[in-house]
């Protein structure tokens, strides 16, 4: 399994930042580099701690970003390939990373964790460590909200 | 499955059965079996979200970023690579990591799944952190 990719999507999602969540991807594997050789394999949730050292990066980094007063969102999300062919889903991307954004910090978190990561409810309600009924709660006022930004939004 | 837990989840997880808890999921299909037409009013709504969700991709890692990982990796673990995979496929990861591998584990997580062969055949493909899945849903 690649956990690069999983990593940075992560991140990316979290910050609408191509830059800063390459910048997490890599502290996080140094993380994992300090930490790889204490660990004891199935004594511990590797990918739950991978998870969570990843998204305390990133919570470190808008939390920097609140500090500074940097409210506004970066203007490119993620410098993906755009051809001419491709403007309308680039335009779709950015939308919903600015939907995504605008999200309170934990709604956001487990949307990224349980839509794009994939995770099952009781993954993601570990990751978080918030219960599968607190998770349940986050997620449908994250996805009242989104509906309710691109509507707007449209 | 009643109607308002049915609602419940596609509020939840969104209009994809895959994304339902997996205890739940074979009471939702009866449920949109036996109540289609209630079921796909439902189901509209959150399939519209999940749709625009969809949009959001990204682009993979560059080679530059591997790259940029891979040099940070402590000398010892690049050099142990091969040992890891040894020691892997072995079945001695189980005894925990030893400090020189760290960086061979990293390794095994940023590199592509190709150059070491495919990802559905076993062998090299395999990283350690394989060995960290989490349990099956109950």
């Amino acid at each position: 399994m690649r956990k690069l990719p999983r990593l940075l999507a992560l991140a990316t999602r979290m910050l609408a930042d191509r830059i800063e969540a390459e910048d997490v991807a890599q502290e996080t594997f140094l993380r994992i580099w300090r930490e790889a050789p204490h660990w004891q394999f199935g004594q511990a949730r590797f990918d739950a701690w991978l998870y969570r050292v990843a998204l305390n990066l990133c919570y470190d980094r808008l939390r920097q970003r609140r500090e500074k007063h940097m409210a506004e969102p970066p203007d490119q999300v993620d410098p993906g390939p755009a051809p001419d062919h491709a403007l309308d889903q680039e335009a779709d991307r950015q939308r919903i990373a600015a939907a995504l954004g605008s999200l309170p910090e934990r709604q956001r978190e487990a949307v990224v964790l349980q839509y794009y990561q994939e995770l099952s409810n009781i993954e993601a309600a570990e990751v978080m460590s918030v219960s599968v009924e607190a998770l349940e709660s986050l997620l449908a006022r994250a996805r009242r909200n989104l509906r309710a930004y691109l509507k707007g939004d449209a | 499955m009643t109607p308002q837990r049915f609602r419940e989840l596609t509020e939840f997880y969104g209009a994809e059965p895959q994304r339902w808890p997996v205890a739940e999921r074979e009471g939702a299909l009866a449920y949109m079996r036996d109540h289609a037409a209630d079921a796909e009013t439902v189901l509209t709504e959150a399939l519209a979200l999940d749709d625009m969700l969809s949009g959001y991709t990204i682009t993979p890692p560059s080679a530059e970023l591997r790259e940029l990982i891979v040099a940070s990796a402590p000398k010892a673990g690049r050099s142990n690579w091969a040992t890891w995979l040894r020691w892997e496929s072995a079945g001695l990861a189980g005894l925990g990591l030893a400090g020189a591998l760290a960086g061979a584990l990293v390794i095994s997580a940023v590199m592509p799944v190709d150059r070491y062969g495919d990802e559905d055949d076993g062998g090299y493909a395999v990283t350690a952190f394989d060995e960290f899945s989490f349990p099956s849903e109950q």
